[in-house]
């Protein structure tokens, strides 16, 4: 049979009229073009007079004039009027049509694998994460951070004095000043810059279990300037030297399980007349495990510098 | 190429294009929101940081300066916050204006310590920093202004001089 391809009126799917009377897509019904409702009555007769035979004829028959005898078909019952015979044909084509339809959405329900089921739902969760995932952060985030810049605000600020070789609290952390002093190689002093010198603080930091995400800072202190500790991931030219004279880095993470861990803040301080002061942040913390300085401990280094006489 | 052939291949770069592009873009997305968000309750050190005892002076300089006049200009940044600053040549910014609140130019040239580019400010310390400064003789009022907070959403402060 001959595909009669018609486009939907509702939905525009193209759909063959000879398979499909409704459209598979929207189940609307479109009627044929004139033309196309010609070729298609013209079909059918060409396949009634090929099929559609009366039923007292066999394969033996034979046409007149070959011996045979003459088809006439039956009389057929008068017609009725042609709006009527028209719009019955449609509406019953139309009803057939819509039941197929229906059977056919029901088999493709009932013959759906279940697994779909499960994967929509899964999706669906997987989207719903992700979407919480950004809006959480973006929403809550800028409160928390706000919230947590303003806990550490600094009211107030005390300086807790102590003496060389005097142990400290920080936190978790104790800490003990041994030594201190100045190297004086004339090697690294080429590397430093002018009016600079190489300040080390050697200090005793028993292990602990645990430590908080924000560590205090550790600095020194001389003459209304501060100074960093001198890492020796960043200074790579000064490290080999000063780890072959013996001068072992040290950071407050190192007490990290670690029984005793002891080495040296490193720094490269500023040449002046008064002494230095070796600093180490006084936290404290609430239970979100936000920071906050509350004072510095100081160790005034204006003893006996350890083995400044040595090097 | 047939059309099932065409849709094969069409599939297989897909699959390709979600499997080494997509899919990991997807989940270091994912990863980074995560970590921010983790960091974000941890917690941040923020410095705050404030102007305090800005004082100007006429430089006493040997060279005369027809276009402007010197001035030494003295102030302390006191760091307010539990992080550490480091403050460099443009932490504070100087603008001069006129009795109209025009906007004058004038040079300034921070003097940080020794040939460093930076200033190592830690928490609850002030530190004092020293600028030199010419300005238009007609300069009436000058602006300090030091920026503070998280990068990319500081705050501006203001401390204004006005002309005795």
């Amino acid at each position: 049979m001959l595909a009669t391809m018609i486009r939907c009126g509702t939905c525009g799917k193209r759909y063959d009229y000879n398979k499909d009377e409704l459209c598979p897509r929207c189940g609307a019904y479109t009627s044929p073009s004139d033309r196309q409702q010609q070729m298609l009555q013209a079909e059918r007769q060409m396949l009634g007079n090929r099929f559609g035979a009366p039923e007292d004829c066999t394969p033996e028959c034979m046409p007149q004039g070959y011996g045979g005898h003459v088809h006439r078909p039956s009389a057929p019952p008068p017609p009725p009027p042609a709006s009527v015979r028209t719009a019955t044909r449609r509406a019953s084509r139309r009803e057939a049509a819509a039941a197929r339809f229906d059977a056919r959405r029901e088999y493709a329900r009932e013959t759906r694998p279940t697994g779909n089921r499960w994967i929509k739902v899964v999706f669906f969760l997987l989207i719903l994460g992700v979407l919480l995932l950004i809006l959480v952060p973006t929403i809550v985030g800028p409160i928390l951070e706000e919230r947590s810049a303003a806990y550490g605000r600094v009211d107030t600020f005390s300086a807790f004095p102590h003496a060389l070789g005097e142990p400290f609290q920080t936190g978790e952390l104790s800490i003990t000043p041994l030594e201190w002093g100045v190297i004086d190689s004339p090697e690294l002093a080429l590397q430093l810059p002018a009016d600079h010198q190489l300040v080390y603080v050697r200090v005793s930091i028993p292990g602990v279990e645990d430590l908080p995400n924000t560590l205090p800072q550790v600095y020194l202190s001389g003459n209304g300037t501060y100074f960093r500790p001198l890492r020796y991931t960043d200074q790579w030219y000064l490290s080999s030297d000063l780890l072959q004279m013996g001068y072992e880095e040290i950071a407050l993470e190192d007490a990290l399980y670690l029984d005793p861990a002891e080495g040296c803040f490193l720094f490269v301080a500023e040449k002046i007349a008064s002494p230095y002061v070796f600093c180490v942040e006084e936290m404290e913390y609430n239970a979100l495990g936000w920071a906050k300085v509350t004072g510095v401990h100081e160790v005034t280094l204006d003893g006996v510098a350890g083995r400044e006489a040595a090097i | 190429m047939s059309a099932s052939g065409r849709r094969g291949g069409f599939k297989i770069v897909l699959i390709l294009i979600l499997v080494f592009y997509v899919v990991p873009a997807f989940f270091g997305m994912v990863a980074n929101i995560a970590s921010d968000f983790s960091y974000t309750l941890e917690g941040y050190t923020q410095e705050f940081l404030f102007l305090e005892n800005a004082q100007a002076s006429v430089a006493e300089t040997e060279e005369n300066d027809s276009d402007g006049i010197p001035l030494t200009l003295t102030m302390e940044v006191r760091n307010g916050g539990s992080g550490y600053a480091m403050l460099d040549e443009y932490t504070v910014t100087v603008f001069c204006f006129d009795d109209e609140e025009e906007y004058l130019p004038c040079v300034w040239e921070p003097k940080l310590d020794g040939d460093q580019e930076w200033v190592y400010l830690p928490a609850g310390r002030s530190v004092s920093l020293d600028y030199r400064l010419t300005v238009a003789p007609e300069t009436s009022r000058i602006v300090l202004r030091c920026w503070s907070g998280v990068p990319g959403e500081e705050s501006p402060q203001e401390l204004t001089l006005f002309r005795n």
